[in-house]
């Protein structure tokens, strides 16, 4: 397929709409919806946007795990537009810089709990049943498209700076990663599927967990909002027996204990990322999940969602898996890599160094909020620096080192410590300094240590949930009188940790 | 009668786990309540509730766990005698 004229990424949703109405496409909150049902209303909504004649190429949508929402997603695709998933769990004053950011004029949001949002335009999706449209005869997506982007969808990621990144992902490199998995690499998805999608929409595993299954036909089964996470997303595996799951490696520890009692016999294909994943995790969830293909993918937002991939086996994994971190495997056609060392010069085979990343997967960097540095000239090619350290096997297989600086990735979140540090120094005016700690069985967790007496505590804490999302909370904040330091002027982290020990 | 007793020391158990010797419960209080509640506090309570009461809950029966009371019926449930 040329990438020139592409279509929406929704359009094979609705072949699969016209060719099994009748097959459940989302499961969510208990309730099922064919595809019939799930069309109607996309085309409801899409309706909306066309009546009003929206001619945004960016569309905001804002909501969490209700069919409205979903539905919005796939009528702004069909539309023709990049759509933009704010969550209503975070901070009002986030949700308002990533709407200034995206330059979003526009927001789909179901339900009446949509607030005013730097005065956007807010269109409500809740639709009763009996009031959506009957689908016409004939629909077709190239029928439908009112716009025409080249973008797919526009996320944010953590920024050390206090504001979140926006991160235009393209339509051509959600594409080529759908390609690799339906086409190139001989997975043998069937219409028969139960996908798996635990992720928030603003979150990228959502775009893998949601468009994969519509597109081949399977059905999408979303994990509720709310609840202990591991156990919803165990429960849902196990009523609704899946069959295909991406997850981050950080579900197995949870799960682990529970061996003797549960068992997805039903699992064909594990994609696990988004975290490293450690060798003697992949052999624990092997044996829950007895007859998966476990694959580890690699990817950040800005290499739209995965490209690199890694299919494990127990047995040879045990030789690749370098500090016990299963390999992050090779890159997806069409994506090209480069390591380096500091100063940016290529490192000769088999050294370590900065994974850099081109090709048709880069995020559209040219109108997102990316510093220079951050890019890397190479050959007449654009690389991004993704701040991760690997290095080439003799398999040519990447095996991952972990960070060259503070990002953390925790339940699968990729969080800047420099930006819970900086609202933390920004709400209190004193030193404050953010661990990511692991404690057991790969689990993390984040401690916070500020300079000053606990007595603003309360204050402290509910400012900064007005700052921050929920993921990026600190499970605890120590107060002290004086951040150690060592011998450099560092923080001594160490000294922190045995406070956290203790 | 047992739902209380077990209740008494379930709230012993949870002191020593949330550091809160104040820490007071009632069997219907959601544990999502305690500030610190997280995926990975919910796994260490009911380790450490399965290693006090010396029990193995099975995962259908700790996915359903909310609050101290469903704890309780557990424990009371384990102490009946099997049917015969």
């Amino acid at each position: 397929m040329g990438f020139e004229t592409l279509p929406p990424l929704a359009a094979r949703f609705l072949e699969n709409f016209l060719k099994n109405p009748a097959r459940t496409a989302l499961y969510i909150r208990g309730e099922k919806f064919s595809y019939k049902e799930l069309m109607a209303r996309v085309y409801s909504i899409y309706i909306i946007l066309k009546t009003k004649k929206i001619t945004a190429s960016r569309i905001g949508i804002y909501g969490g795990d209700d069919a409205e929402t979903y539905a919005s997603v796939l009528a702004v695709s069909l539309y023709g537009a990049s759509y933009v998933p704010l969550n209503p769990g975070n901070p009002a004053a986030r949700t308002e810089e990533m709407i200034k950011q995206s330059g979003i004029d526009c927001i789909l949001a179901s339900g009446s709990g949509a607030p005013r949002l730097n005065g956007a335009r807010i269109i409500n999706t809740s639709i009763p049943e009996k009031k959506t449209l009957s689908l016409p005869l004939h629909l077709s997506w190239e029928g439908m498209e009112r716009v025409n982007t080249s973008e797919a969808y526009l996320l944010f990621t953590s920024g050390t700076s206090g504001t979140p990144k926006a991160v235009p992902v393209l339509k051509q490199g959600v594409y080529n990663l759908f390609q690799y998995f339906l086409e190139r690499e001989g997975y043998d998805f069937k219409n028969t599927d139960r996908w798996l999608q635990m992720y928030d929409l603003t979150f990228d595993g959502s775009v893998f967990s949601l468009f994969l299954p519509l597109m081949t036909g399977a059905s999408c089964y979303v994990v509720p909002a709310g609840g202990v996470k591991y156990i919803e997303i165990a429960s849902l595996m196990e009523s609704q027996k899946i069959t295909v799951a991406l997850m981050p490696p950080s579900v197995i520890p949870y799960l682990e204990p529970y061996r003797d009692t549960i068992k997805f016999p039903h699992l064909r294909y594990s994609f696990l990322g988004g975290e490293s994943l450690l060798y003697r995790s992949a052999c624990q969830w092997q044996k829950l999940t007895p007859r998966a293909k476990i694959i580890n993918l690699y990817g950040l937002t800005e290499t739209t969602i995965a490209c690199t991939a890694y299919l494990f086996d127990k047995k040879t994994a045990v030789a690749e898996s370098a500090k016990g971190i299963v390999p992050i495997g090779k890159p997806f056609h069409g994506v090209k890599y480069c390591i380096v060392d500091s100063r940016g010069k290529s490192v000769i085979k088999g050294v370590k160094g900065e994974l850099c990343i081109s090709g048709v997967q880069l995020f559209n960097f040219s109108s997102g909020g990316i510093s220079s540095k951050q890019l890397l000239k190479r050959g007449g090619s654009i690389f991004y620096k993704t701040g991760d350290i690997v290095r080439e096997n003799r398999n040519k297989n990447l095996e991952f080192y972990g960070r060259k600086d503070r990002q953390v990735k925790v339940n699968g979140y990729r969080i800047e410590l420099g930006e819970i540090d900086f609202y933390l120094r920004e709400i209190t005016g004193s030193q404050a300094v953010t661990l990511c700690v692991e404690k057991g069985k790969g689990v993390k967790r984040l401690y916070s240590f500020i300079e000053g007496s606990a007595r603003q505590k309360d204050r402290i804490k509910a400012e900064l949930f007005k700052k921050l999302p929920g993921h990026m909370q600190p499970y605890s904040i120590t107060y002290m009188g004086k951040i150690p330091l060592n011998r450099n002027g560092k923080t001594d982290t160490g000294k922190l940790l045995a406070m956290i020990q203790r | 009668m047992e739902e209380e007793k077990i209740l008494k020391e379930l709230e012993q158990v949870l002191r020593i786990f949330f550091r809160n010797n104040q820490l007071s419960i009632k069997a219907e209080t959601p544990f999502t309540e305690f500030s610190q509640w997280d995926s990975m506090a919910h796994l260490e309570l009911i380790t450490t509730v399965e290693k006090h009461f010396k029990t193995r809950f099975h995962f259908s029966e700790a996915a359903a766990i909310k609050c101290a009371g469903d704890i309780a019926k557990l424990l009371i449930d384990r102490m009946k005698p099997p049917k015969k």
